[in-house]
């Protein structure tokens, strides 16, 4: 009976050497090169939006103090101050969270925990036909109805570009964000939590919120940062519905929440500046042309610290369950 | 590429699902009977011995027995580490302890069967007597016949064994008790020493039918699981030596 | 006054051994009462099915489950020992298309009765599962979550007493006492599973379910878990379902052995082949399949 050992001409050793597999070493490669690929692009984004605005900080009107500090924007009258486009954008992300938290969560526990399979199976493709709606079409759903329906409700107080509408309807584009990512996160806590939740005599709400969601937490905060990171990139709908005008203020002088944080008053967000001063007719290397590069660094900027925030958060609150 | 090698030739033939325990079980009966014919061809022997005063049937019975002692070590062995390696329960745990109690019965009877020829042995054989000699001999033919069935219901695993060997030891006991009587009218005829002598080996044919009547009732036990109603367990004196 | 005692002029270990008392333990064995004779018990099914939309997963399962015993339930797999389990705290009704035939009744009523709330009866009736399943929060806050959502009201203290109790009742307090505040999941598989088992008495139920509690430890953590069983048993019922014989013939006061029949149709449905006190089913059971079962000689 032949056995291993018997083939004389071969060794134990050489039977047992590394075998040199080419096709692996090469498709390990062509896959090292498309990530290595992504990493240079972005940092050649930020090489050009860089230098670019390089050119816009060394300008001999701007100043980079005044550029983090002043609560004007006016390019024509030589203010560059980034506040108002940053509370633009923040006042919009605020109330488009306010609107999307509660509805993709509470969307995302009911198909979870309590619809049946085929219920699911309706409702989640149409939850994700919101996201193939063009945002276009999301802006002028935003003037064209929300903004008639607010001024109905609140009276002529109701700006014709006012940023509660615009942050509604961004709102209303972020929910499958939310509602999908939390759902996963909680599909993914295991079945067995549950039994001993419903063991110990619990009610199926009292599992789903008071075991499943916080061992679900992360996934859900997870959630919630990538649709603020949408939020704050959200160009279209601003940019129709928001207005054009960026909120001056100033601190000492202006009513808190009569003007600086009012909802019914348009305000001009970062995206959408540069939406409009790009497509506009500012010629080439004028110094309102510059200062797109660098509010789309501050944006790039504050993009980065939300993400790092989300991986931050997710590492905190990650429960495990093995 | 190295040749096949032929490992399906190595794989025998399996049915039911603890074939190796149901061997080692087998296997233990074996020993039990195997053991159990030694001792009644033995005391067959002893008796041939005693009846023809054959003082060199004496060593034949010792080896014979030493033969029975080590099959007892062995089988005992085997029997406590298939208790301790298998788990085993209900109809399995309860013919594994009746095993080594069987085992022991099995030994005891042994040692009886050497007894009587040491006996014979003592007073230089037993002179013949139109009497004694044919009781003598009935006495060993009665405790045979028990001792015999003793070892049939084992092997065959007769569930009412008990029963049918505790009415069968009747004539053990008769016929021993008429050899006392007898020995005792004409132990004069015979000498102080050997009438002694015969009243011991009576005293050890009954107990080997005794040993018989246990051997029964644990084969009972291990059938039905009826522990035996009134306790015919071996008598608690010693033996003579 | 006399001392009594002083009349009793008779050291007892001078006196000869009563027989009555040396005689056959067997003889008083035999003489216990058969299920039927003790009364009902804590849990009684009649003639149960359960059933998986259109498939019987179980056929007609009548049992009486005595006050502070443990039962044991055993069979091969397919044999409906698990759902049979949870049907006692109608954990089945988790599963859309369970449904569930024929009475349980618990202290008498009827758990499958319309109108019977079964969170409550989960309450009651506590479950311990196969994988140790601690939720993700504190060693404390997994032993306080039973209670609050069960309308624990009480101070701070009292909670600190119910869970310093059910640890203790689980054999777990010395263990865990100076880290109530860290991770029920940083325990091992043992402690873990004994954690589960003081979650589950802080709801103070008087019956604890088990499946296969041990299914997933090692041998000494087994062997930790089984005597903590023979010391709940004293003020619980429990009723495990394991699939090591010899657990059950360690622990067990009472065994049920379940197998599975093939119909005509060829689905398989369980049913209860007998129940008996184990020591008699360990070393006699009543039916055949029993004895092929447990000696190993079944199929």
């Amino acid at each position: 009976m032949a056995t291993g050992s018997d083939i004389q001409d071969v060794s134990m050793e050489e039977q047992l050497e590394r075998k040199r597999r080419p096709l692996d070493t090469f498709i390990v490669g062509s896959l090292f090169i498309a990530g290595a690929i992504s990493i240079a692009i972005t940092l050649g984004i930020l090489w050009e939006l860089g230098s670019e605005s390089l050119l816009f900080f060394t300008d001999e009107v701007v100043s980079i103090g005044s550029f983090f500090t002043s609560t004007e924007w006016s390019p024509q009258a030589g203010s560059f101050g980034i506040w108002p486009l940053i509370l633009g954008t923040l006042l919009i992300t605020f109330i488009a969270l306010l609107v999307a938290v509660p509805v993709g969560l509470s969307a995302a526990i009911y198909l979870s925990e309590y619809a049946s399979a085929r219920v699911r199976n309706f409702f989640k493709p149409v939850l994700e036909i919101l996201v193939g709606i063009p945002t276009v079409v999301f802006g002028f759903f935003a003037l064209t109805f929300m903004t008639p329906l607010l001024r109905s409700i609140f009276g002529s107080t109701v700006g014709f570009f006012n940023v509660l509408s615009a942050g509604m309807v961004v709102g209303l584009l972020i929910v499958p964000l939310i509602s999908s990512l939390a759902e996963d996160a909680m599909a993914a806590v295991p079945n067995s939590l549950r039994q001993a939740s419903y063991g110990l005599g619990a009610s199926r709400l009292e599992t789903s919120l008071r075991v499943v969601v916080p061992a679900a937490l992360s996934g859900i905060a997870a959630g919630i940062v990538v649709a603020m990171s949408r939020a704050v990139g959200e160009t279209m709908v601003v940019t129709l519905a928001a207005g054009a005008s960026p909120r001056n203020f100033s601190l000492g002088e202006d009513s808190l929440f009569g003007y600086i944080l009012s909802p019914f008053e348009g305000a001009q967000t970062m995206t959408g500046y540069i939406a409009i001063t790009a497509s506009g007719d500012i010629s080439y290397d004028t110094i309102d042309y510059n200062s797109i590069f660098a509010i789309g660094l501050t944006l790039f900027l504050m993009t980065l610290g939300l993400n790092s925030l989300s991986r931050r958060i997710v590492k905190r609150f990650r429960q495990e369950y093995e | 590429m190295t040749a096949d090698r032929d490992v399906t030739a190595a794989v025998p033939e399996r049915e039911g699902t603890r074939q190796h325990f149901d061997e080692t079980l087998e296997q233990i009966k074996q020993d039990l009977v195997t053991m159990g014919s030694l001792v009644l061809e033995n005391v067959r022997r002893a008796g041939d011995a005693m009846v023809e005063s054959r003082l060199d049937l004496v060593e034949v019975v010792r080896e014979v027995d030493d033969q029975v002692d080590q099959l007892y070590l062995e089988a005992e062995k085997l029997t406590f580490e298939t208790l301790a390696r298998q788990q085993p329960v209900a109809g399995d745990l309860r013919f594994l302890v009746a095993a080594t109690r069987i085992l022991y019965e099995l030994e005891r009877s042994g040692d009886l069967a050497y007894n009587c020829v040491k006996m014979l042995a003592r007073v230089d054989g037993f002179p013949q007597h139109p009497l004694i000699t044919p009781l003598l001999e009935a006495s060993v033919t009665a405790s045979c016949k028990v001792f015999a069935q003793g070892i049939d219901a084992l092997a065959d695993l007769v569930p009412d064994a008990g029963a049918k060997l505790d009415a069968a030891d009747d004539e053990v006991d008769h016929m021993v008790s008429e050899l006392f009587t007898v020995v005792g009218r004409h132990s004069f005829e015979v000498g102080l020493e050997v009438a002694i002598a015969l009243s011991r080996v009576g005293r050890f044919l009954e107990r080997i039918a005794d040993h018989a009547v246990n051997i029964g009732e644990h084969v009972t036990y291990t059938v039905t699981a009826a522990l035996p109603g009134e306790g015919h367990n071996a008598t608690a004196d010693e033996d003579g030596g | 006054m006399n001392d009594t005692t002083e009349t009793l002029s008779v050291d007892t270990a001078d006196m000869p051994p009563d027989p009555t008392l040396t005689a056959a333990p067997t003889a008083m064995k035999n003489a216990r009462e058969t299920p039927e004779e003790a009364g009902p018990g804590v849990i009684e099914t009649k003639n149960m099915d359960v059933f998986y939309g259109d498939f019987k997963a179980v056929a007609d399962v009548s049992m009486n489950f005595a006050f502070n015993e443990i039962s044991a339930l055993i069979g091969p797999s397919g044999c409906g020992k698990s759902t049979v389990l949870r049907s006692l705290n109608r954990m089945n009704d988790l599963i859309p298309t369970a449904r569930t035939d024929g009475e349980v009744l618990y202290h008498g009523a009827n758990i499958y009765a319309p109108g019977v709330d079964p969170v409550e009866i989960r309450r009651r009736i506590g479950m311990v599962f196969q994988k140790p399943n601690p939720f993700p929060k504190s060693i404390f806050d997994n032993i306080a979550w039973g209670a609050k959502i069960n309308g624990f009201k009480g101070s701070k203290a009292d909670m600190k007493d119910l869970v310093e109790g059910a640890l203790r009742q689980a054999a777990l307090w010395d263990e865990v006492k100076d880290k109530l505040n860290e991770s029920g999941l940083s325990l091992s598989g043992g402690q873990q599973q004994r954690l589960c088992i003081a979650r589950a008495v802080a709801t103070q139920p008087d019956v604890i379910l088990m499946d296969e509690p041990c299914s997933a430890l090692d041998p000494i953590a087994t062997l930790r878990i089984e005597e903590l069983m023979l010391e709940l048993k004293e003020n619980y019922s429990i009723i495990i379902v394991t699939h090591n014989m010899q657990q059950a013939a360690r622990v067990s006061d009472r065994t049920a052995f379940f197998n599975v029949e093939l119909d005509t149709k060829g689905q398989r449905t369980g049913y209860l082949v007998e129940f008996s006190p184990t020591d008699q089913l360990f070393t006699s059971p009543k039916e055949k399949a029993t004895e092929d079962y447990i000696t190993g000689r079944f199929g």
